[in-house]
């Protein structure tokens, strides 16, 4: 009988893609085609928008009704601070009601007009090397690349560029303040997991351009929340270290450019990713798709006590059978690195895609 | 006393599936000797998002379990299902779904006044998925332009408005109404919501006028025509509506599952309410239904003359787990865990589930911690459900009006190892006093039973009267105050001529085989309660035993006060874990 299976991709040579969007609808500025480099702007919207609501024909005393035959604005049209919105005439001059600020007209209702100010605009990178490849209209693009591809599991909605900096030696290893220097603020830390909190404001401090670790606690994970930097973990919150493919793939990616991807949607399925653009090599396919277990699969135990080691599946079991503690369920047998050969349900795996 | 109920004539076939945010279980429903049954049921991961994109993969997966399980052809070589059932045994005459895979509804929810129109409008809301991502009311210290703001940024899928009794206020209603037009003005076109007015019946035309050329329109009947009155239904069924075409009709895959299905399709909560209710009905009792789903909680009370829906897309046992960190401290859950563990590695644990939400547990702590959360999940839905009905409150803990039946389900529930471990997280959990027994839905079924209901009564009475439901067995639980040590419950167990005292604080189990029907007498001490009013015994009640292995009776009092020794409270929870069999 197949059995499902969830997947993550940790390959090293394939075609990725990656959809940039706005926050907002917008405008998007890269052309169909286009070849884009990571701090290109792709597209762009304003970063917030201040409204302010003139009460105009409450200030000039007339109905709502009545508005328009004093309005000299009209829907659409940008005005500066002291522009005149409408005016009525009164015995002795006239009653005006003037534009407090600049802005935009962007509706008159009932009586009143509504002014958008302009803020700062929200401008979105690329963020790595590749080609446009499709459009969404008003809300970004679509862009295409080389090169590695990696799935985490929790980011802390940033998102980077920098260079790889190989801090660990061993998946295993923790990250702290002491490892991070002034040269550093070019580069991504990659290392096992982080412990302390002043390993997160050093690396702020230092103005990393990113930290790729196997886990850190829920706590970290609050505090990282405020950083300006992103922090993509690739097994999950609390003390797992990094799992091997993912390690060692990282390793052979010193010093080249990576990005981090770390705004994404686990609710409808999208992960944080870690793209590392290459050039293409011949015969470059998109990662490929796994949807069912077989024997001889690369696996990842994603619970305690086995989470982030990685295995072989060795048999596929028919019926559901009992876990250690009792709950009877479908899943395989792995034979981990150390020979060893364990039930795992298979909710809790994922098949690594390399 | 089960109504008769006439066996069919031409039976037809019924494969049914259930696509839940994690699951997707499907069930075969044939009839067998006079009967319908429950022939098979299969469960497979369910296949929404990536890598699968597609929800008709783990519904296919489903379907070729059953398949497997008992040798009936069901779908073609092509992957088509066949319809209807042949001569030869191959096919099936009615496929239907259920879901709840969709994500809830997101909506801004307007009105004047929260504890008036705002939560007549969260109950019409709650009857179906839905998240509040923004509100407006006359308690809103925001001025005008800071509220636009907030409408646009909101993003919803749908605007609730309420507020105003009929014929009563109209300026203020309509001030927040300008607020959200302004606001819908600036969106984007494809972002603009659809509105629901359920409010002052003579604001109808008005509210028409101002969002026309902006945004769908749907009216409902004032959900607070008086101050002293409600009226829920129409403005939920058009949240369901609007639910099921914006949520349910879009998820991935779907239009082939409705190409094959006989009826509409239609979300969890509702068929597990009306099984729920049908139920009820069947049983002449009042049934409170629980369900602890990976993406919400819903509570059901059922009685033979309707049901009350109240659902909770914030909590569950799935990535929204993490949301239980916003309402209770790591403490406050880890106070359920017998074994020691740090705050910090609860809150560790909690937020690993949330992005792991499928897996489960494989060490005993794990296994505890996830037993923990779900205490804490089920009781902080309880008391928002309280809160939103009206409910009494015993110090913090809510007091669901009696009921004689506790149903319960989700995947936590129907798979622990044991029953009794399920029995006391549901007596933790819930607190419930008086006399009622404990069903589990073992197999996932009662949503299809409940889609069932509204097409094939008959089957799903049959299906229900066979027996698919774990009886866990009978609770008698005392409420009122006693004496630590003191007795606060004598029984008397007839048939098997057992008898015996409860001391106050304790939980017990007087053995009675499953299934085994006996007639017990009981009798609270001083002005304890057990449903039938303080002090007020039962002679020779018939119940039956349950899985558990008798008829529990938990003097421990409502609500539940647990040592603040460390140590001590540890202690409590193993002997308590021990005494229920866990």
């Amino acid at each position: 009988m197949r059995q499902l299976t969830t997947t993550t991709i940790v390959q090293k040579q394939v075609k990725i893609r990656q959809t940039r969007l706005l926050p907002h609808s917008g405008e998007i500025i890269a052309k169909m085609g286009q070849a884009v480099k990571p701090f290109q702007t792709i597209a762009r919207t304003l970063l917030k928008s201040d409204f302010h609501i003139l009460p105009v024909a409450e200030e000039l005393d007339i109905t709502p009704e009545a508005l328009p035959e004093y309005l000299q604005v009209v829907v659409g049209q940008s005005v500066d601070a002291g522009d005149l919105i409408a005016e009525k005439k009164r015995l002795l001059g006239w009653q005006r009601v003037m534009s407090p600020r600049e802005g935009v007209v962007v509706e008159i209702s009932n009586g009143r007009v509504m002014l958008q100010q302009r803020t700062d605009w929200y401008e979105l990178r690329a963020l790595m090397a590749g080609n446009v490849v499709n459009f969404i209209p008003d809300q970004g693009v679509v862009l295409e690349t080389s090169g590695s591809l990696i799935q985490g599991m929790w980011a802390n909605g940033q998102e980077g560029f920098g260079a790889i900096r190989n801090v660990a030696m061993a998946p295993n290893f923790s990250l702290t303040a002491d490892h991070i220097d002034d040269d550093d603020s070019e580069n991504i830390l990659v290392a096992g997991k982080i412990d302390r909190l002043d390993t997160l404001t050093q690396a702020e401090f230092i103005g990393v351009r990113g930290i790729i670790v196997g886990s850190m606690s829920a706590e970290l994970c609050q505090a990282s929340l405020s950083l300006s930097y992103p922090i993509i973990l690739t097994e999950g919150i609390g003390r797992q270290i990094m799992c091997l493919p993912i390690f060692e793939l990282l390793q052979e990616m010193e010093q080249k450019s990576a990005s981090l991807f770390g705004r994404y949607q686990a609710a409808e399925g999208r992960r944080p990713e870690i793209v590392i653009a290459q050039p293409a090599t011949v015969g470059m396919e998109v990662p490929k798709l796994i949807r069912s277990v077989k024997v001889g699969q690369k696996v990842r135990i994603l619970r305690a006590p086995y989470a982030s080691q990685v295995g072989e599946v060795v048999r596929l079991y028919q019926l559901a059978q009992n876990t250690s503690v009792n709950i009877k369920a479908h899943g395989v047998d792995v034979q981990l690195a150390d020979g060893q050969v364990i039930f795992i349900p298979g909710k809790n795996f994922d098949t690594i895609v390399s | 006393m089960m109504p008769k109920i006439p066996e069919p004539e031409n039976p037809d076939s019924y494969l049914i599936a259930d696509v839940g945010r994690m699951t997707t279980t499907v069930v075969l429903l044939d009839v067998v000797g006079t009967s319908y049954r429950l022939i098979a049921r299969a469960t497979a991961p369910t296949t929404a998002v990536a890598p699968w994109s597609d929800i008709t993969t783990g519904v296919n997966q489903a379907i070729r379990q059953i398949t497997r399980t008992t040798g009936r052809k069901l779908v073609n070589e092509r992957g088509y299902l066949i319809q209807p059932a042949q001569q030869n045994g191959v096919g099936i005459d009615h496929f239907g779904l259920v879901t709840s895979a969709g994500l809830p509804l997101r909506t801004l929810l307007a009105g004047l006044y929260e504890d008036v129109s705002l939560i007549s409008a969260r109950k019409a809301l709650g009857t179906i998925y839905y998240e509040e991502v923004e509100t407006l009311s006359l308690a809103d210290t925001r001025d005008e332009a800071e509220q636009v703001t907030a409408v646009i940024e909101a993003k919803p899928d749908i605007t609730f408005i309420t507020g105003g009794t009929d014929g009563g206020a109209k300026a203020r209603l309509m001030q927040l109404m300008d607020v959200i037009n302004l606001g819908l003005q600036v969106s984007h076109t494809a972002q603009r919501p659809q509105i629901i007015y359920a409010g002052n019946i003579n604001l109808r035309e008005p509210v028409r006028q101002l969002f026309s050329n902006k945004a769908n329109v749907h009216v409902a009947n004032n959900v607070r025509p008086t101050l002293d009155s409600e009226q829920l239904n129409d403005a939920a069924h058009i949240v369901t509506g609007l639910y099921e075409e914006l949520k349910i009709q879009t998820l991935p895959g779907i239009q082939e599952l409705l190409d094959w299905s006989s009826f509409p399709v239609q979300a969890t909560a509702r068929t597990f309410a009306r099984i729920s209710q049908y139920f009820a009905a069947l049983q002449n009792q009042r049934i409170l239904g629980v369900d602890l789903g990976s993406n919400s909680v819903s509570f059901i009370l059922a009685d033979p003359a309707g049901e009350q829906i109240s659902v909770q897309s914030d909590l569950g046992m799935g990535q929204p787990i993490q949301n239980l960190l916003d309402k209770v401290t790591p403490e406050t859950i880890s106070r359920w865990v017998p074994t020691e563990i740090s705050a910090a590695d609860t809150a560790d644990f909690i937020l690993n589930k949330s992005i792991h939400p499928q897996t489960i547990p494989m060490t005993g702590l794990e296994l505890q911690l996830e037993q923990a959360a779900a205490r804490e999940i089920l009781r902080c839905a309880l008391t928002k459900t309280a809160e939103n009905w009206g409910w009494d409150f015993n110090g913090p803990q809510p007091v669901p009006p009696s009921f004689g039946l506790l149903l319960a389900r989700g995947s936590l529930l129907a798979n622990s190892p044991r029953p009794g471990q399920v029995m006391l997280m549901l007596l933790d959990a819930l607190q419930p006093a008086g006399t009622f027994s404990v069903a589990v839905d073992q197999y996932g079924v009662l949503p299809a039973l409940g889609l069932l209901a509204s097409h094939a009564p008959e089957a799903a009475v049959q299906v229900l009267e066979a027996g698919v439901l774990s009886d866990l067995g009978w609770v008698i639980a005392p409420s009122g105050k006693g004496q630590l040590g003191k007795t606060a419950v004598k029984v008397s167990i007839e048939t098997t001529g057992m008898e015996g005292e409860v001391e106050f604080g304790k939980i017990e189990i007087f053995p009675i085989p499953p299934g085994q029907l006996v007639e017990v007498t009981v009798q609270p001490a001083g002005k304890l309660d057990i449903g039938f009013g303080p002090g007020q015994g039962r002679q020779k009640m018939k119940i039956y035993g349950g899985i558990v292995g008798g008829l529990v009776i938990d003097a421990r009092g409502r609500p539940l006060t647990l040592p603040s020794d460390e140590e001590e409270r540890r202690t409590l929870m193993r002997k308590w874990l021990w005494d229920m069999g866990g």
